[in-house]
């Protein structure tokens, strides 16, 4: 069995880290003009959403990426809450940020294809809502980090939140779908694999976008994590300064 | 450039999917930007800290010599 501690050391994770970054970042690199190319020069118009369709290729995949992001975050911390694990708070605190930003990107596209579509650029609908209060989540996991002089207990302050906010995960995906609740919002058309809802040419761009956005998000969680855990070490480096001061100052 | 306008007016929705695109554009450029910058202002500091760790131990490593 694989020792996965043994892989979550620091400095294990910096070396394992250091060949991956560029690798995921030339992918990203290449993976978005290829899919911004499909989006807008070769996937048609929709019949009955005309241009506007092409709004779907940036914001599904940043919803998809924002829920990704939120699980990984509620998992990072239930993990550093039960086994008390040195990297797994530095990863949910790295994956934060970014998923706020996915979170804010679906919230105003998804307005901008809403005012054409569906007339209003917001209605109060369990969709919609549901993903507010996720972006809510992140920014308040985000301000109760930093809150406490103690990084120890902001990190376990926000941890909490995090694991008591993924209940929003389940309802933001089921919405549109299972639960009977009133909605504007569309139900899936990709995630039905026997026979998805979506045309292969349309098919193609939202996927080699999602791809992009995924590799976008595995660089800025492992370059984040490594800023991190070099910030650690600064503040180590710092304290140990301060303590040889004191210890030169008192035997002067 | 009648072809590019009509391109960029997109039927009329261009409004609507170029400030989409623009938005997903700065706040990914933006947020990125942020992070390496941020990455390299604490390699910087790391270096800076390694030097005068580096000085501290050659003027200590003096004091102690004959």
């Amino acid at each position: 069995m694989i020792n996965l501690h043994r892989y979550a050391n620091p400095n294990q994770f910096m070396r394992l880290s250091s060949p991956l970054v560029p690798v995921v970042g030339f992918l990203t690199c290449s993976l978005f003009p290829i899919g911004l190319y499909l989006a807008l020069f070769v996937s048609p118009p929709d019949y009955e959403q005309r241009e506007t369709v092409r709004i779907m290729y940036v914001h599904v995949p940043a919803a998809w990426m924002a829920l990704l992001s939120y699980t990984l975050m509620a998992t990072f911390s239930a993990v550093a809450l039960i086994w008390r694990h040195p990297l797994a708070n530095v990863m949910a605190r790295s994956v934060a940020p970014i998923g706020a930003s996915f979170t804010l990107i679906c919230l105003i596209t998804g307005s901008l294809w809403g005012q054409p579509t569906w007339g209003t650029w917001w209605v109060w609908d369990a969709r919609l809502t549901s993903v507010l209060i996720l972006f809510f989540l992140f920014v308040g996991y985000l301000v109760l980090y930093g809150a406490f002089d103690d990084m120890a207990k902001g990190a376990r302050a926000a941890g909490l939140i995090a694991i008591v906010g993924f209940i929003f995960v389940p309802i933001i995906k089921f919405s549109v779908d299972l639960l009977d609740l009133r909605t504007l919002h569309q139900g899936a058309s990709v995630s039905k694999l026997s026979s998805p809802a979506i045309h292969e040419s349309m098919m193609w761009p939202l996927m080699i976008m999602a791809a992009a956005y995924l590799c976008y998000l595995i660089t800025f969680l492992l370059l984040g994590v490594r800023t991190e855990i070099m910030a650690a070490r600064l503040r180590a480096g710092h304290r140990m300064r301060a303590e040889k001061g004191v210890q030169l100052g008192s035997s002067e | 450039m009648e072809a590019l306008n009509e391109y960029l007016w997109m039927g009329g929705d261009g409004i609507f999917i170029w400030s989409a695109y623009s938005a997903a554009a700065i706040l990914l450029g933006g947020l990125a930007l942020v992070m390496l910058v941020g990455k390299r202002s604490v390699e910087k500091r790391l270096e800076l800290l390694g030097d005068k760790h580096s000085q501290t131990r050659k003027e200590a490593g003096a004091h102690d010599g004959p």
